[in-house]
């Protein structure tokens, strides 16, 4: 799976860098500087790099926790991301990190002790405010868990701050590092979901919609809260049916009162990312279909756009309150 | 296409022979070598001899972001037995105390290690490292002309601890690549297969040299009926013959735009059905 390590020379002590390491005895292991070194060069070409993508272990430095894109929201009024990874080993072709980094090398920060003293800066800045924060920016918060153990260290971070929230982003069906454990109740455990068909066709390299489902399921009966991402909806022929279907489907597995949110978001990309994922798959229908912008933003054109969310929307009203969808459109 | 740049003459031959290149006649700078979708270049020694050469092979042949690039050459090490090969891991000039670290896109299960570019032959050995003296310099030079997917870098050891770089002649560094030629082979194969997707996705859209023939674009329109007929191309929304017989009645290449795009709006996203389901 992994076949090349990178690793900044100075974390070659680190216990969780060593973790790593053994748990990829036969990957070849290569030593850099800076991660920067490895990830940001000019001349590299995404498309063909996620065809093998290897791992870089590095620390963070810099900006932390950063304030979250507004269309994040769920909810609370203080809204911040971090990301103790870049990328992910998904290969959705909707993804803005295509367009957004030049490698599709994974980068795991693990300095994660300075994420957690980023965040504790936070919360003391306003300690009265329900925050949220969000892991699941610039990858998958559980596609790589069996090599990041992140959940081993955040979760009981954020319980003792229990004025919090977490979400944790995903597409991932592998959930049993969440179900071992007593649920966290400043946690959600928020699902991207998305007709079959769609998902069969642009979410390569991830589990189906069923088996994310069944995830869904055992994880609220063992009293998870839990997060519905429609987001990207793609247009489609037959959209109306497909997300009708999917949402019937997705309401019969949850139960809408226990659900903490659902958010909804059409497809939608700023122009230069946009741009370059387009350039990278000029070969892609869902790149070559009707797109405009819109104040920097790639989305469908207007009316169309507005009929597909109105469409969703008032489908999603069947099975849940108004106040618990959370729209994700371009304002 | 893929563009071999060697030190040496004798170090080629096995390479020429294998890929029945042949000599371009007329060259002066450098010794070129040319066959069926390979290229192949005499740097001399030292990478800026080494650098030189990928800057002019690739004004030659007017190289293409898609262009694959491979250094093969020899190298010493302070252990590994001679003749062994190596793909470079990262490359290293000791000069500058620069670093660069080609990313592996494709399946290669024989040994990797860091190279150390040195302006003059080495003999004392750092663990770990392979020592070569033309590595960076060719490195440097191809990533301004193609993507670094596609620039490798190969090497034999030609001399250890055990037996020294002054041991190496013209006639043992021939029979060395001679030994390696499967990897350069296999080596060749991937980067070529690469390059072969890189150039088919940047090839100009089947209509669009007919078009321009027959309306007036300026440049920035010429570039975006490219975009605007590879995108109907890619929804598979008309065929050839159909988009000629709607465009034929209109005046200005505006108009063709905007027909186009026309064609375009409102198709939904249609499913590849072709793709394999999901785990
Ligand atoms: S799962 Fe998320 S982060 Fe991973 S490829 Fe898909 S959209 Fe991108």
């Amino acid at each position: 799976m992994i076949d090349t390590i990178y690793f900044e020379e100075n974390l070659l002590p680190n216990l969780r860098v060593q973790e790593i390491l053994k748990r990829f005895p036969n990957a070849h292991r290569v030593a850099c500087d800076y991660y920067g070194e490895v990830f940001n060069p000019k001349a590299q070409n995404f498309r063909l790099q996620k065809e093998n993508p290897a791992l870089i272990l590095a620390n963070k430095t810099g900006s932390l926790v950063l304030p979250a894109p507004s269309e994040y929201a769920i909810g609370g009024t203080r809204n911040f991301y971090f990301s103790h990874m870049l990328n992910c080993p998904y290969d959705c072709r909707y993804c803005f990190l295509q367009g957004m980094y030049r490698s599709a090398h994974y980068v795991l920060f693990v300095n994660y002790e300075d994420f957690q003293d980023a965040i504790l800066k936070k919360i003391s800045e306003f300690p009265e405010e329900e925050i949220y924060f969000f892991s699941g920016y610039d990858c998958d918060s559980l596609a790589f868990e069996s090599v990041t153990n992140f959940l081993e260290s955040f979760l009981p971070f954020f319980e003792s701050h229990p004025n919090t929230y977490l979400e944790l982003r995903t597409k991932s069906a592998q959930v049993s590092s969440l179900l071992s454990r007593k649920p966290v109740q400043n946690c959600i455990a928020a699902f991207s979901l998305a007709p079959e068909k769609i998902n069969r066709s642009l979410e390569s390299k991830t589990p189906s919609i069923e088996a994310r489902l069944q995830s869904i399921q055992a994880l609220q009966m063992s009293g998870w809260k839990i997060g519905l991402r429609f987001d990207p909806v793609i247009y489609c022929a037959d959209y109306a049916g497909e997300y009708a279907q999917l949402f019937k489907r997705a309401f019969e597995m949850v139960d809408a009162n226990r659900l903490h949110s659902v958010s909804l978001g059409l497809f939608r990309l700023p122009k230069p990312i946009y741009e370059t994922m387009h350039r990278l798959y000029p070969d892609e229908k869902l790149f070559a279909g009707p797109i405009e912008e819109r104040s920097g933003m790639c989305s469908y054109p207007k009316e169309l756009e507005h009929q597909v969310y109105e469409f969703c929307l008032k489908e999603l009203s069947r099975y849940i309150p108004a106040q618990k969808t959370f729209s994700c459109v371009i304002v | 296409m893929l563009c071999f740049v060697v030190a040496f003459a004798e170090e080629a031959r096995p390479i020429i022979d294998h890929f029945r290149l042949k000599l371009v006649p007329g060259v002066n700078a450098f010794s070129l070598f040319t066959g069926e979708e390979k290229r192949l270049i005499v740097s001399g020694p030292g990478k800026n001899r080494a650098a030189q050469a990928v800057a002019y092979l690739a004004g030659w042949l007017k190289a293409q972001k898609s262009t694959a690039w491979l250094n093969v050459g020899i190298a010493g090490h302070e252990t590994l037995e001679l003749g062994t090969g190596v793909l470079a891991s990262k490359i290293s000039d000791a000069e500058h105390k620069q670093n660069w670290y080609p990313p592996l896109t494709f399946d290669w299960q024989e040994m990797r290690l860091p190279v150390m570019t040195v302006t003059k032959p080495e003999e004392i050995y750092s663990e770990g490292f392979l020592y070569e003296m033309e590595a960076s310099g060719f490195y440097e030079a191809a990533i301004r002309f193609s993507t670094a997917e596609l620039i490798q870098c190969y090497k034999i050891i030609s001399d250890n601890q055990k037996s020294p770089i002054s041991n190496v002649s013209p006639e043992s560094a021939r029979t060395l690549i001679n030994k390696n030629l499967d990897a350069i082979d296999k080596l060749s194969a991937a980067l070529s297969n690469r390059s072969g997707t890189l150039e088919a996705l940047g090839q100009p859209a089947q209509l669009f040299e007919q078009l321009v023939k027959q309306w007036h674009f300026t440049a920035t329109e010429e570039h975006r009926l490219n975009r605007l007929l590879k995108r109907i191309e890619t929804l598979g929304l008309l065929r050839a013959s159909d988009i000629t017989e709607r465009l034929k009645q209109l005046n200005k290449a505006q108009d063709v735009l905007t027909a186009l795009e026309k064609e375009i709006n409102f198709t939904p996203f249609a499913c590849h059905p072709e793709r394999s389901p999901a785990k």
